[in-house]
C-alpha cells in the first residue's frame, strides 16, 4: 500500500530528511520517531506525498503520485499536527464538505465522521475533528502527523484493512509530555 | 471535467471563505476612494486615487483571502484533484469575488467618466491586481514583496489608464489586463505545482 524508495526531502540544512525506506501492506501500520517536530511533519508530508520527494520514490498503492495524484490521494487520509478547526457552524457540515471533495455519498460519510469523532475522549479538538473526516470514507493509507496517544488509539479501532503511518517526535520543547518512548508505544498501540 | 464535483466545491468553499474579504477590501478602498475624491483639485487627480485604491484592494483582499484558505490548506491539497485543478478552483474564485470588490470603486469614477468606461476599466484592473498579489502570496521573502507591489501597480496602472481617455482607452486597459493576468496565472499554476511547502 505504501512504499518508499529512498525516498528524501530536502529544502536546506533545517528542512531534510530521509532517505526513507519503508514497505507497508494492508493492514500494517508503523510509527516513526523524529528529532524534532520539524523533520516528523516533512516526514509525514513525505509518505502522504503532499511534498514530493527530493530523491528517491513514493509509491502509493501502486500509484505515483507525481504521474496519477488523483488515484494516490483518493486512497489517502492525511491529518496535519496543527489541525485547526475547520471554517464550518457544524461538524456535519465540514464532513459533508469532505464528501464532495472525496466524491463519496454524503449521509454515509457523516454517520461515519460522527461515529470516529464519538470515539474521541475531545471531540472539540480541531485534531479530532480532522481526524474523523479522514475517516468519511474507508482509506487505504492513513498519515497522521504527531497524533498522541489517543487519537492513535482511535486510528487503530477505525482503519480497517487500511495501513497507518504516524510520526512523533522528541525536542526539547515536547519532551516533558511526549518522549522518544511514544514512539514504541504507538507502535505497540497499532499492533 | 474529471473531478467536477470536488473542483466545484473547492471553487465553492473558496468563494465563501473570501467573502468577508473581498468585503472587508472593498470597504477600505471605497472609504480611500470617496475621502481622496473630495480632496482632489481636478478629475485627473480624481482618477488617481480612484485607481491607487482599486490597487490597495487588490493587496488588502489578496493577503486577506489567503489567510482565511490557509485553515483548508492541507485538506484542499490532499484531495483527489489533479495540481491545475486546484490551482484554477483556488485562484479562480478569489480572483471574481475580488473583482467585485475592486469595481465598488468604480461608483466614485461614475461622477468623472462614463459608468461603463468605469466598470470596465475597474473590474480589468482589479482582476489583474488580484491574480499578481494571490501569486504573490504563495511566496516568501522578497518576492512575495515584490509580487504585492506588482499587483499594485498593475491594478492601479490599468484602471487610470481605462479611465483617462475616451474608449479607446479603455479597451487597451482591457487588453493590458488580459496580458498581464495570462502571464500572472501562468507564475501563479506553475508556483502553486511546484510548492512544497514544509511550514
Amino acid at each position: 500500500m505504501l512504499r518508499l524508495i529512498d525516498a528524501a526531502f530536502r529544502l536546506d540544512a533545517k528542512n531534510a530528511v530521509g532517505p526513507l525506506n519503508l514497505t507497508l501492506e494492508a493492514g500494517e501500520a508503523i510509527a516513526l520517531g523524529f528529532d524534532n517536530s520539524r523533520e516528523a511533519t516533512i516526514a509525514a508530508r513525505l509518505a502522504a506525498a503532499l511534498i514530493k520527494a527530493t530523491t528517491g520514490t513514493v509509491l502509493i498503492g501502486d500509484f505515483d503520485p507525481r504521474v496519477q495524484p488523483v488515484q494516490a490521494k483518493r486512497l489517502l487520509g492525511y491529518v496535519p499536527a496543527h489541525a485547526m478547526l475547520p471554517p464550518f457552524h457544524k461538524v456535519e457540515d465540514y464532513f459533508r464538505f469532505r464528501a464532495d471533495l472525496w466524491e463519496v455519498e454524503r449521509d454515509h460519510a457523516v454517520a461515519r465522521g460522527l461515529k470516529v469523532l464519538a470515539r474521541c475522549r475531545n471531540p472539540n479538538t480541531p485534531y479530532a475533528i480532522s481526524l474523523a473526516g479522514a475517516f468519511i470514507r474507508p482509506c487505504g493509507l492513513l498519515v497522521l502527523d504527531q497524533p498522541g496517544l489517543e487519537y492513535a488509539e482511535v486510528a487503530r479501532r477505525e482503519r480497517d484493512d487500511g495501513c497507518a503511518i504516524l510520526t512523533t517526535h522528541a525536542d526539547e520543547s515536547a519532551r516533558a509530555s511526549i518522549d522518544r518512548a511514544l514512539s514504541a508505544q504507538v507502535e505497540n498501540v497499532l499492533r | 471535467m474529471k473531478n467536477g464535483r470536488a473542483t466545484l466545491t473547492t471553487f465553492g468553499f473558496m468563494l465563501r471563505s473570501d467573502a468577508v474579504s473581498a468585503a472587508a477590501a472593498a470597504t477600505v478602498a471605497l472609504a480611500i476612494g470617496s475621502t481622496s475624491i473630495f480632496r482632489a483639485n481636478t478629475n485627473s487627480a480624481a482618477l488617481v486615487w480612484m485607481s491607487a485604491a482599486v490597487g490597495i484592494s487588490s493587496i488588502l483582499f489578496a493577503i486577506g483571502a489567503t489567510r482565511e484558505d490557509r485553515k483548508m490548506r492541507w485538506l484542499l491539497m490532499s484531495a483527489p484533484l489533479y495540481g491545475r485543478e486546484l490551482a484554477r478552483a483556488i485562484v479562480i474564485a478569489p480572483v471574481l469575488i475580488g473583482c467585485l470588490a475592486g469595481s465598488v470603486t468604480s461608483i466614485i469614477g461614475m461622477q468623472l467618466v462614463p459608468w461603463y468606461q468605469c466598470v470596465i476599466a475597474t473590474l480589468a484592473a482589479a482582476a489583474t491586481g488580484n491574480m499578481i498579489s494571490i501569486s504573490g502570496t504563495l511566496r516568501i521573502g522578497r518576492d512575495r514583496l515584490v509580487f504585492l507591489a506588482s499587483g499594485f501597480v498593475a491594478a492601479s496602472g490599468i484602471a487610470y489608464i481605462g479611465t483617462l481617455g475616451g474608449p479607446m482607452t479603455t479597451a487597451a486597459s482591457v487588453l493590458l489586463a488580459a496580458v498581464g493576468s495570462y502571464f500572472a496565472l501562468r507564475a501563479f499554476g506553475e508556483t502553486f505545482a511546484r510548492l512544497d511547502l514544509v511550514d
